[in-house]
């Protein structure tokens, strides 16, 4: 069975329908597969943002519409209200078209920058032709563009995904090649993507090493005099690369993340070329770090050349140099790597760019009382290395490991359960702590809980429901779960005024009952400010 | 006195004390098709078209019922009543009375394209004619099936291809036997649940021209379900679809018509196909009846009751309590 080409209009109308990451990678393949290198390359452009100018205002469409539909404007409105769109409204109501043509991307963006320049009678004819010959999603299309209200897009990790299996190219040069401002009329398909100067391999980062965590007890990592420890900090991992006078930021899963956070360019602006680190991406300050909330709210937003006032700060502890005046450091000792290192963050002292300071310990338990004790505001944990260790390579027990602070715990009451997305189990539970006589809710988390348990609590869920809001069900507050979490942080975003850390069901409390719960004050004192 | 008024108990025709289509139990009831909307349980007599008859027994159990054919007449305390095709599902019937010379239609739910299977809508004169309206808005304009069923064979086979089983969630009585006649049975087999089956049985008894299907027991896979297609009826537990996975949901619906429409309904895929006529075909039949007077009831009662007088006819609406299509829909919205 041969797959019909996916033509544009296809394609969004199957991105527009498909809820997941791997079908929407498999439409875009299969449209780079069909689609010519020009319509290739204004897909590009279109799904990175580029914006057309408006040719049309959504006043100045909706009359021409109504004209062509011969509709009143109160049945329009009527349908409007339905759609709650109006270039969905405009597609639908017009008139059937004659003959189809098919939307091709270079000429259709021929088309509306011709009817920029076209005096009124003219662009209204050429509107009213293009609508006779297209179809209904196609006609949507046209007018998200004609009205600059077309917001379609996806991850640019998903389209580099897509265009890497089409093109057989590195996922992350593509990365490279399509960061940027860059104009579709300024380049070709081949210029943008194919060019092989820059080729972009100088901005790729080394494979990250990886980091397991430590379970069971430390000790059986050896003699506690042979590793040395670092606080981990709460942020992203990422690895800034400085090559050829460019400055490359990449996060853990290998999404170049310079164009969210241009100062991070401007830090390293001064250091030499050949250079790649690693570190922590922080919010705030060194005296202040902040939850990863913010990275993530910078994450969202588009480039900006210069930051906004409030927007957040962000400054990166350094622990590791992987590259050094070109060369490749992975081979030589962790200790050694650490030591130019220094060397380095000294010749180019800064406010945002902090050493990561590892320590060495005497003992398993010396270690233990640090790690039980006052830690620094912003850690999340321990990690413990070994100063012999390579990079990415280690041998056995000379890794990279995580040791986690014991967690606290709570006993909480159950209010919100919501099935886990398309089966009726329900998985995901919102669980509250007294405050005088109310329920604050103040966490949402999974269950670790044995077949028998699950069975037990959805059928308390489906008898005790008191209302429905889509997925999600409000029950009767009388289960008690103990909760496991990494920590505890303000927050002015939550009803509860506090946050957890990595919150996770342990255990079911069958011999508790709601009253026993523990209160919001008990947990506002776990705090650490 | 009019000739039918509306009631508590539903639409009432006091010359003949016949009922069309209650929403309340009564002594004798008109039935235009088998829709739980339109042909509620507790009627002491059923009066309906005779393909109909079959599946309110299905459907309602024990019941009395009396069948009758298209255009044929009969008298009730001098009302002549006949059953006239609605296109809107097996056994579907617009209902015309006449006393005196004066003639009412009431259509129930219908459509004008021929759907293959249900016999075709038929336009009927007369001078008072109530009109559903579950699609009265130009934003609903239905393609020809042909394109819709081309575009369902497709993707049951891009499915079969990558090993995904296609699931249809459709009406039981209609949809489903509607799509069946139009399947390409060369792709692979064609499952269906019980609920679905029970209907094809009962339609295929009167419509032989349904093809044979195969009803799917839990825990019984046939050794090619990667390749078939499955239907189930909205609302359907997710339980029976799980041995299935992979699979690919497609929701057919007139509702389908709207973008993120299949998101709401939780499928990958909506295929725009509705047994009620959309705007043109309303509009249309409204205008072959040449009635005087127009009333209009379930749907989007007001915007087409508005443009019929802004047009120059006299038009009415009428509260009633028949839902159209919005019950397959929210079946299916509560099991989410």
């Amino acid at each position: 069975m041969d797959a019909k080409p996916v033509t544009f209009t296809e394609l969004c109308r199957q991105l527009d329908e498909s809820g997941s990451d791997g079908r929407k990678v498999e439409s875009l393949y299969a449209f780079f597969g069909s689609a010519t290198r020009e319509e290739a390359l204004w897909l590009l452009a279109l799904f990175s943002g580029y914006r057309v100018k408006a040719v049309f205002s959504l006043s100045r469409l909706r009359e021409y519409a109504m004209e062509r539909a011969g509709l009143a404007p109160w049945l329009f409105d009527e349908c409007q209200a339905v759609t709650g769109d109006l270039s969905e409204t405009i597609a639908l109501v017009l008139p059937k078209p004659d003959k189809v043509r098919e939307l091709i991307l270079p000429d259709l963006m021929e088309l509306l920058q011709a009817m920029q320049r076209m005096e009124e009678n003219e662009r209204k004819t050429a509107l009213f032709d293009a609508w006779d010959h297209l179809e209904t999603y196609g006609r949507f299309l046209l007018n998200k563009l004609l009205t600059s209200t077309f917001r379609m897009t996806l991850s640019r990790k998903l389209i580099c995904q897509a265009l890497s299996k089409h093109t057989g190219l590195d996922e992350r040069v593509l990365a490279y090649r399509l960061a940027g401002k860059w104009s579709p009329l300024q380049e070709t398909f081949h210029s943008l993507v194919m060019k092989e100067h820059p080729s972009g391999l100088h901005a790729l980062p080394f494979p990250f090493q990886s980091i397991e965590p430590l379970e069971g007890e430390v000790e059986k990592l050896g003699a506690a005099g042979h590793w040395t420890a670092e606080w981990e900090w709460e942020g992203w991992r990422v690895q800034v690369v400085k090559r050829e006078g460019e400055v490359n930021v990449w996060s853990e899963a290998e999404d170049l993340i310079t164009d969210r956070f241009p100062e991070i360019s401007d830090m390293f602006a001064g250091w030499p070329d050949g250079v790649v680190l690693e570190g922590v991406l922080i919010a705030g300050t060194g005296d202040h770090p902040k939850s990863v909330q913010h990275l993530e709210a910078r994450m969202r937003k588009k480039q900006t050349a210069k930051r906004k006032p409030g927007e957040i700060a962000v400054l990166v502890r350094v622990y590791d140099l992987l590259e050094w005046q070109g060369k490749d450091l992975r081979e030589e000792q962790l200790a050694v790597r650490r030591m130019k290192l220094n060397r380095l963050l000294e010749s180019y002292p800064s406010t945002t760019i902090l050493p990561s300071v590892p320590w060495t310990f005497g003992s398993w338990k010396a270690l233990r009382q640090v790690r039980g004790g006052l830690t620094p505001e912003g850690s999340a944990g321990i990690l413990l290395k070994h100063p012999e260790s390579f990079y990415g390579n280690s041998r056995k027990n000379e890794g990279w490991w995580k040791w986690k602070p014991d967690l606290l715990t709570v006993d909480a009451v159950m209010i919100y359960a919501q099935d886990g997305g398309g089966n009726s189990v329900f998985s995901e539970f919102t669980l509250a702590v007294w405050q005088g006589d109310s329920l604050v809710p103040f966490a949402k988390a999974g269950a670790a809980l044995k077949e028998e348990e699950i069975r037990q609590v959805n059928e308390y869920v489906k008898m005790n429901t008191r209302e429905k809001f889509g997925p999600v069900r409000s029950v009767i507050p009388a289960l008690v779960f103990e909760l496991g979490f990494e920590g505890v942080c303000r927050s002015s975003r939550h009803k509860s005024g506090l946050r957890v850390l990595f919150p996770r069901i342990l255990r079911w409390r069958t011999d508790k009952k709601a009253e026993e719960a523990h209160t919001l004050g008990e947990l506002l004192k776990m705090i650490r400010d | 006195m009019a000739l039918i008024e509306v009631t508590k108990k539903g639409l009432y025709c006091p010359q003949a004390d016949l009922f069309i289509d209650p929403w309340r139990a009564v002594p004798k009831a008109l039935i235009t098709h088998a829709h739980s909307d339109h042909a509620r349980s507790g009627n002491g007599l059923y009066l309906a078209h005779e393909h109909c008859v079959p599946i309110l027994k299905s459907r309602l159990g024990r019941i009395q019922a009396q069948g009758y054919g298209y255009g044929m007449p009969f008298s009730c305390n001098g009302v002549r009543i006949s059953f006239h095709p609605a296109g809107h599902v097996p056994g579907s019937a617009q209902i015309r009375l006449e006393w005196k010379g004066e003639v009412w239609v009431v259509s129930g739910d219908y459509k004008l394209e021929d759907d293959g299977l249900t016999t075709p809508y038929e336009p009927v004169k007369c001078h008072h004619f109530i009109t559903e309206s579950t699609f009265a808005l130009p934003i609903y304009r239905w393609r020809p099936q042909q394109q819709i069923f081309d575009e369902m064979n497709h993707w049951w086979a891009m499915n079969a291809a990558e090993g995904r089983t296609s699931v249809i969630m459709a009406y039981s009585l209609g949809k489903a036997q509607r799509i069946l006649k139009h399947l390409n049975r060369q792709i692979g087999p064609v499952l269906v649940h019980p609920a679905v089956e029970e209907m094809n049985s009962v339609v295929r008894s009167m419509l032989p021209a349904l093809p044979e299907t195969i009803p799917w027991q839990i825990n019984q896979l046939p050794g090619d379900h990667r390749k078939a297609l499955l239907f189930v009826p909205p609302g359907a537990a997710d339980s029976w679809l799980e041995p299935f996975r992979p699979y690919s949901v497609a929701f057919v619906s007139g509702w389908m018509n709207l973008r993120g429409a299949g998101k709401r309904f939780a499928s990958d895929r909506g295929f725009v196909l509705s047994d009620h006529a959309d705007w043109p075909g309303l509009l249309e039949a409204i205008e072959a009846t040449e009635a005087e007077r127009i009333y209009v009831t379930h749907g989007y009662t007001a915007s087409l009751v508005r443009w019929l007088k802004e047009q120059g006819r006299e038009a009415f609406p009428l509260k009633t309590l028949y839902d159209g299509e919005a019950e397959a829909a929210a079946g299916w919205m509560q099991n989410l």
